[in-house]
């Protein structure tokens, strides 16, 4: 373990953090709504304590182990969360529990929030609301596509051969470039998106705000009535097509930008990715225009299309109300938000690489019951995956679902009734941050008392994070030796 | 396939049930309830039948070596226990309980698998006999069980009995035949013995002869069937409470331990490493929800009580027998779940009771803290150990792969379940918990105060699946309906 390089870390994310929080201090000046001082409080104080951290603690040259990446990754979202509370805290519009809960849910992309009508909100803190979840996004992208790989973290570790721990210097540089040819691609998806939503007849600052909680699959919206406040066929499009992107294992991105497309494409996550969205909008459509819409099969089929990528994708923006939707549809719903997206993106869930393995496994150990000799290796394409990361798989699906009992049992012990005390836990570790019922209400979360929002915020650093970097620093053997 | 084995192996479970129903029609003639043709008309069909397809058979075991695949067994079992859930609920269409054969079917299902879910509205309403027929079915299911896990899985290599210890389940040497004929001959004098002694202590406790031998049937198969509607909290005797929960308990803890107890006579085996964390969830749960009783006040001050209420629900949703006492659906929501949680757990490997069973949660708990360890060691070797065993990474990923199996089963059969409009989410989520689980009662419309007249035929039927594949561990199940099954 290396304090230094931990801490000059925390330290570079906290300033960086304030860097971003000078946009709407700045737009505060511009549209006077008396949030001013909010934003360049906190921003300057991010800025001055992060960069003195980071210049004092700063070192030449060392190895970075895994237990320094946990502890680097862990602390950093906690003190980045902390940071961006404070606008929310200072303005005067939040406790400061509240003001946590949905900084939290913000940069982890959750969308879960405390603001029942976002139109009675001051639009800087509304852009600072959307900018924590873009920030959020591009953090989860480096983290799972640049670094994840190398010191054997999240579903990314699944497709890529090469695990090196401690990460030797040489690598340094190589993570560096493939950072910011990820932030080049996801700023440039971001302004698509902003153009798309604008011409698609969006004014500038909705446009804004929706496309940088597209692509990051955060979900906040400028509207109480989200997305379906716009009723427009051509905005729920675009905002379909970014979230499908955004879904989709950044990697893929960043091989088509070194002219390797092909290799991109062959992504067998991505493929299944694709079958599952495409499955689900068309066993929706059928089961909402039986049973929901009986008028006109093109309105189903535009609201399925949109619900499914918009959970599967765990962003939760919702342009209809699925909660009066057929049981069948529903369901479907909620299978979404815990398959998620692909691994290396911005989505929640368990990740359709894990899904898969998961399916193929249990296909196995059937077949293994008739053939007990028979040796079948878990191959994904051509690549055989060895029998521990097929335990590692397997042994993730169990922590999700024990957290997801575990933290069913901390709601309920709150008095919160049975269903909202499991869909709220879901919602926050599937980083989705809606559910059927009450869940999906911001009046929900902003009535329960602050443990329990506390409690949830932790549920939603676990999903965001993969559970294991999270749980891993909580165990004596991570700090010993 | 061997279809001679497979027809002999059910005909003799058809012959067997015929017998059976002959215990049945003696009660009746003994209390003149006027039962006696609903059991002696199928009674005579099945032992004709049986016996015919018995008979027809009978060179599949005259051969010296008789070749049995897993295939074969697999297959008898799933149709052992379809056929005995179809033929055991005849004399409650015959007497006219039930009219629809779902709900027949459901209720001896629910017999023979030990559940104790229950569509009957009033349970007091049917005669004595039929009474006696319905928890009797849980008392030769629970046999069924004991034997298949015991004696006749470790040999062919599946359930959760191959992960106990050498010296539990001593299965070193697996010599067919003749070895599985002694072994179930032992099981089923312990498994006797054990009904007589909750008998003797339930007469002295106080209840009359024919509540105690029901009793005791349904609390040694971990069932829950019960002669009244309010269950054990008929009776609110103390002394009844306490014998039920020691026999429930006891019921709960693998059969092979008992078996070597008998054949070795040494008392190392109660050593065991499933036993010992089997009876430290159960005190700790029973402590655990007696807290939270405590804590969201359901008995006010009344600490006492709440221990009990606390002590006899507890011990009856983990060993996933199903009676109770006091109602726990009007719990708080924190007890509530806590209850739902151990329904998963179930008790012991090779015992009575369902759920996922306790050997196999404590390799899934190893394999987590296994995977913690190694993600901030990644050069760490963690075998897997269970005592001082280490255990093959196959059977490690087995263990992993039956307890996906059973989550997503979980998940599948609630979506089905919750189609109908009229049923809340917690009923769908407990109905399949407490099938799956072989449990019996569920929470809100299906809780312990009402049955499941609340869910639809559809349900009705998925749940009944729902018991099959819990009751024979999943796998069993599902492998029939994969093709590589019926391929040569």
């Amino acid at each position: 373990m290396h304090p230094r390089v931990i801490a000059s870390a925390i330290g570079f994310v906290v300033a960086a953090g304030g860097g971003a929080m000078l946009v709407p201090a700045i737009y505060s000046l511009f549209v006077p709504d008396g949030t001013t001082l909010a934003f360049w409080i906190p921003s300057l104080a991010a800025l001055v304590s992060g960069t003195g951290v980071f210049f004092l603690a700063r070192t030449t040259g060392s190895y970075v182990s895994a237990q320094d990446v946990f502890l680097i990754v862990v602390f950093g979202w906690i003190s980045i969360a902390t940071a961006g509370a404070m606008p929310f805290y200072i303005s005067g519009l939040m406790s400061p529990m509240d003001a946590f809960f949905e900084a939290m849910a913000g940069f982890t992309t959750t969308g879960a929030s405390t603001i029942m009508t976002p139109e009675d909100v001051a639009p800087s803190l509304l852009l600072w609301r959307s900018m924590c979840q873009w920030a959020g996004g591009i953090g989860i992208v480096v983290l799972f596509v640049a670094v994840g790989p190398l010191v054997g973290l999240g579903a990314s570790q699944l497709l890529s051969a090469e695990v090196a721990n401690p990460i030797p210097e040489r690598m340094t540089p190589r993570i560096r470039d493939t950072a910011k040819t990820l932030a080049i691609i996801y700023l440039s998806l971001t302004l698509g998106g902003v153009v798309a939503l604008f011409l698609a007849g969006m004014n500038l600052f909705d446009a804004v705000n929706h496309a940088l909680t597209t692509v990051s699959t955060g979900g906040y919206s400028t509207r109480s009535g989200s997305i379906e406040a716009f009723d427009s066929w051509a905005i729920e499009l675009a905002i379909t097509l970014g979230m499908l992107l955004s879904g989709a294992n950044f990697s893929i991105y960043f091989l088509a930008s070194q002219g390797r497309l092909g290799r991109a494409l062959g992504n067998p996550e991505l493929r299944a990715y694709l079958t599952i969205a495409a499955a689900g909008t068309l066993i929706m459509t059928a089961s909402l225009w039986a049973l929901d819409y009986q008028q006109s099969l093109l309105l189903a089929f535009r609201e399925a299309l949109f619900q499914s990528v918009s959970l599967l994708t765990g962003t939760a923006f919702a342009a209809a109300d699925w909660n009066s939707w057929d049981p069948l549809s529903q369901g479907l719903l909620m299978l979404f938000m815990a398959i998620g997206g692909c691994a290396g993106s911005t989505t929640g869930g368990i990740k359709a690489i894990r899904a898969i393995l998961l399916v193929r496994h249990g296909w196995q150990q059937i077949f293994q019951m008739l053939h007990p000799q028979a040796v079948m290796p878990l191959k994904l394409q051509e690549r055989t995956l060895s029998e521990r990361l097929r335990v590692s798989v397997l042994g993730f699906f169990f922590v999700y679902v024990l957290t997801l009992t575990a933290g069913t049992l901390l709601m309920a012990l709150h008095r919160v009734p049975i269903e909202a005390a499991f869909g709220s836990v879901f919602a926050c570790l599937n980083i989705t941050g809606t559910f059927l019922g009450q869940v999906g209400d911001p009046e929900f979360y902003a009535n329960l008392p602050s443990t329990a929002k506390g409690t949830l915020t932790f549920f939603m650093l676990l999903g965001r994070l993969e559970l294991f970097t999270v749980l891993v620093i909580l165990t004596p053997a991570f700090w010993r030796g | 396939m061997n279809y001679k084995v497979i027809l002999r192996i059910n005909a003799g479970v058809i012959l067997a049930i015929g017998l059976s129903l002959l215990v049945p029609l003696a009660i009746s003639f003994v209390y003149r309830d006027g039962s006696w043709t609903s059991f002696l008309i199928p009674a005579a069909a099945m032992t004709t039948v049986g016996g015919l397809g018995f008979w027809m058979s009978r060179s599949a075991s005259s051969r010296a070596v008789v070749h049995v695949s897993n295939r074969d067994v697999l297959f008898s079992v799933t149709m052992a226990w379809i056929l005995a859930a179809v033929l055991g609920g005849i004399p409650y269409l015959v007497e006219g309980t039930f009219v629809n054969p779902i709900n027949s079917t459901f209720e001896s299902m629910s017999g023979f698998t030990t559940t104790g879910a229950t569509l009957l509205p009033d349970i007091e309403a049917p005669s004595q006999s039929i009474l006696f027929w319905r928890s009797m079915t849980q008392w030769l299911g629970g046999i069924g069980i004991v034997v298949l896990f015991v004696a006749v899985a470790p040999v062919l290599g599946f359930g959760a009995a191959r992960l106990l210890s050498a010296e539990v389940s001593g299965i070193d040497q697996p010599r067919l035949t003749p070895r599985i004929a002694d072994t179930a001959k032992a099981l089923l004098i312990v498994y006797a013995s054990l009904t007589v002694a909750e008998v003797i202590a339930l007469l002295l406790a106080g209840m009359n002869l024919y509540d105690a031998v029901l009793h005791a049937f349904t609390t040694i198969a971990t069932g829950g069937f019960n002669p009244k509607n309010a269950s054990v909290g008929f009776y609110d005797s103390l002394a009844i409470e306490i014998v039920i929960i020691v026999f429930m308990a006891l019921s709960a803890v693998s059969f092979a331990l008992y078996y070597v107890l008998y054949t070795q006579r040494s008392l190392k085996a109660l050593l065991d490493r499933e036993l010992l964390t089997y009876l430290g969830i159960l005190i700790s749960s029973i402590i655990f929800v007696w807290g939270i009783l405590i804590y969201e006040g359901e008995y006010g001050d009344a600490w006492g009580q709440a221990l009990r209420y606390a002590a006899f629900d507890v011990t009856s949703v983990l060993t996933t027998t199903g009676y109770i006492t006091a109602d726990f659906d009007k719990w708080d929501t924190g007890a509530k779940f806590a209850l739902l949680l151990l329904m998963f757990v179930g008790g012991c490997a090779g015992s009575t009771a369902g759920g996922i069973k306790v050997v196999r949660v404590i390799i899934v708990f190893k394999t987590i803290l296994g995977n913690l360890l190694r993600a901030a060691h990644p050069q760490a070797v963690t075998p897997l150990k269970l005592g001082d065993r280490v255990l093959p990474e196959k059977t490690r990923v087995a263990v992993l792969g039956l307890f996906a199996a059973w989550i997503l089963t979980f998940v599948v059969a609630t979506f089905l379940v919750a189609i109908q409009p009229d049923l809340t989410l917690t009923s769908s989520i407990s109905a399949v918990a407490a099938t799956l689980n072989v449990i019996g009662p569920g929470l809100d419309q299906v809780g312990a105060t009402e049955n499941f007249r609340a869910v639809n035929n559809f349900g009705r039927s998925v749940l009944t699946l729902c018991m099959l594949l819990g009751r024979l561990e999943i796998l069993t199940v599902l492998a029939l309906l994969s093709p590589s099954f019926w391929r040569r």
